[in-house]
């Protein structure tokens, strides 16, 4: 009994089903020249796969104003809209439809979809729609299904160094184990995306089920004049701000200077 | 060519900035008025947050001001002695201001007042000042001529503390600009604004003043307190982006000296009712904003 349980952990092992995932570049360098950055990814996962690649930051809370009428007139502040556990940043990739992916639940437990996010009983649900606007028109949020393409399949090792093997081909009819497939797309992060970690998940889904194939983090960071610039405003608040306002006076008497008109003066 | 701005968190186009820079320090040159209430709004279309703007737009302001009081000090059209009271009075109302926002806020009605403060304020001034202003210019009649005293006339006449101002050539009690520039401060604390927009109408119809030192006087004011508001926001909420600011103030400090050179070529009449119509514009740019819906019913916190 017990030679017959370690003869199954080995097939438990081998049948954990596991990716690759890259992310190109792994980091992102914020300097003054900075206008928003294009993030490839390519996943490699087991054969017969849909998948989703997710990428966000930490989830946070978030206050927003929540605008509405008053006096049946004007739109104005009405109070606050609270969302719990909301990244500033949320995207997903995925190679079908989110709803052919799977359940909500299932959805849900790997945070992906809008509704995922912000579940209907969680707070502000009736301003989830409102939200996903303002992230989307600001391009922070994004859903963009079929994004994933297969560009074709891994070779298998039984078959590499072969010439009748290649990618895209489909596999000999005696082979019985489905291949492995390989996905590529593009993450497009705007300007306003911000300084931090940012993790990126790949989940598979087959059969109704659902499994966490890989992972990487992403590194965005703040180099140069905006590093030292920030460090000083954060830091150093007054001297930055005394040093803002002479700045400022300086150029605008320097300009007066240079204008100076030798015209007769008044109306 | 565009810029990261490090405190905005976002990416700016360079000419854009400048060319907002520009215009809104012509306005300053023309009016003598700071241009925050245009520029913030402005900025918050281009993805800028409201808290960045309003603190970088004041840096912008300082630049724009130092620029029009250096060519309106040479020109001998700043009354220092007005504008230091009213100063002082402004550093007192805008004090008070912020008091009063606090009471309004714990009533929960603040934004509602204040909004509807702000259009008033801005319906009322700019109407009159461009029928006040419309009717001298079609009557061909000086409009700061006064047939009668009036009623308010009167009241100033037996305030104490009389002082002649030489620059603005009225004798006038010192109480007056004090408590005046406290009434400006208070409002502007309140509606969040530098005042400039209810200044110069205050100095023009209240002060007496002729127009040509309105401007620089009213400048003059907005510089001080512009210097104020860019090392508090700097210190105590870090939102000044002086890249941001930079851009901005490369173009306002030279729209500011083609606005007073083009203020200059015209009569005073014909500037008061341009503000009037810049004035009124702003007006209905603010109630469209009150009566349309939102493209979006949640909206980042923090502006004006």
């Amino acid at each position: 009994m017990a030679l017959a349980m370690f003869a199954c952990l080995p097939q438990l092992a081998a049948s954990q089903p596991t990716g690759v995932l890259i992310v190109v570049p792994e980091r992102v360098e914020i300097n003054l020249f900075y206008g928003g950055a294009n993030i490839e990814v390519a996943a490699e996962v087991p054969g017969g796969y849909d998948v989703a690649v997710r990428l966000m930051t930490r989830p946070e809370r978030l206050e927003l104003k929540k605008l509405g009428k008053k006096a049946g007139v004007l739109w104005m502040g009405v109070g606050d809209a609270i969302f719990e556990n909301i990244p500033v940043v949320y995207q997903v990739l995925s190679s079908a439809p989110l709803e052919n992916l799977g359940t909500q639940p299932l959805r849900a437990q790997w945070k992906l979809g809008y509704q995922s996010l912000i579940s209907d009983l969680a707070p502000g649900a009736d301003m989830r729609g409102e939200l996903v606007g303002l992230k989307e028109h600001q391009g922070l949020f994004a859903l963009r299904e079929d994004a994933l393409v297969r560009v074709g399949q891994s070779v298998p090792p039984s078959l590499r160094g072969t010439n009748a093997a290649s990618i895209g081909e489909p596999p000999p009819a005696a082979t019985m184990v489905q291949q492995p497939q390989v996905f590529r797309g593009t993450f497009r992060l705007p300007a306003s995306a911000p300084a931090g970690d940012y993790s990126v998940d790949l989940i598979g889904f087959k059969n109704g089920d659902a499994v966490h194939l890989a992972s990487a983090t992403l590194y965005f960071e703040n180099a140069g004049a905006v590093r030292i610039m920030r460090y000083l405003a954060i830091d150093h608040g007054l001297i930055y701000g005394c040093a803002a306002s002479l700045i400022a006076i300086l150029v605008g008497l320097l300009t007066g200077v240079l204008f100076r008109s030798r015209s007769n003066e008044g109306h | 060519m565009h810029l990261y701005l490090p405190i905005a968190g976002n990416s700016v186009n360079v000419f854009l900035m400048i060319g907002l820079g520009g215009l809104v320090g012509f306005l300053s040159g023309m009016f003598g008025v700071g241009g925050g209430f245009l520029m913030t709004p402005l900025l918050m279309m281009c993805g800028i947050p409201a808290t960045v703007a309003a603190a970088s737009d004041s840096n912008q302001i300082v630049a724009a001001s130092a620029s029009g009081c250096y060519t309106h000090f040479r020109a001998k059209t700043i009354d220092f002695r007005m504008g230091l009271l009213m100063l002082v009075g402004g550093l007192a109302g805008g004090t008070l201001g912020v008091q009063l926002i606090k009471v309004l806020r714990r009533l929960g009605e603040a934004d509602f007042a204040i909004t509807v403060v702000y259009v008033i304020m801005l319906g009322g001034i700019g109407a009159y000042m461009f029928f006040e202003s419309l009717t001298a210019l079609l009557g061909n009649r000086p409009a700061t001529t006064i047939s009668r005293p009036s009623f308010f006339r009167k009241a100033v006449q037996v305030l104490p503390f009389k002082v002649f101002f030489p620059r603005s050539k009225v004798t006038i009690s010192a109480l007056m600009p004090l408590l005046l520039g406290g009434l400006v401060g208070t409002l502007s604390a309140i509606m969040g604004v530098g005042g400039g927009f209810i200044m110069v109408p205050i100095m023009i119809y209240l002060l007496r003043m002729p127009m040509h030192v309105v401007v620089g006087t009213s400048l003059f004011q907005i510089l001080f307190t512009c210097i104020n508001i860019t090392v508090l926001q700097a210190h105590f909420n870090h939102t000044v982006d002086f890249v941001l600011a930079l851009l901005l103030l490369l173009g306002s400090v030279v729209g500011a000296q083609i606005g007073i050179r083009v203020g200059r070529r015209l009569k005073a009449d014909q500037l008061k009712i341009l503000m009037s119509v810049l004035v009124l514009g702003m007006m209905v740019k603010m109630l469209v904003g009150l009566l349309l819906r939102p493209e979006f019913l949640v909206v980042y916190k923090g502006g004006h």
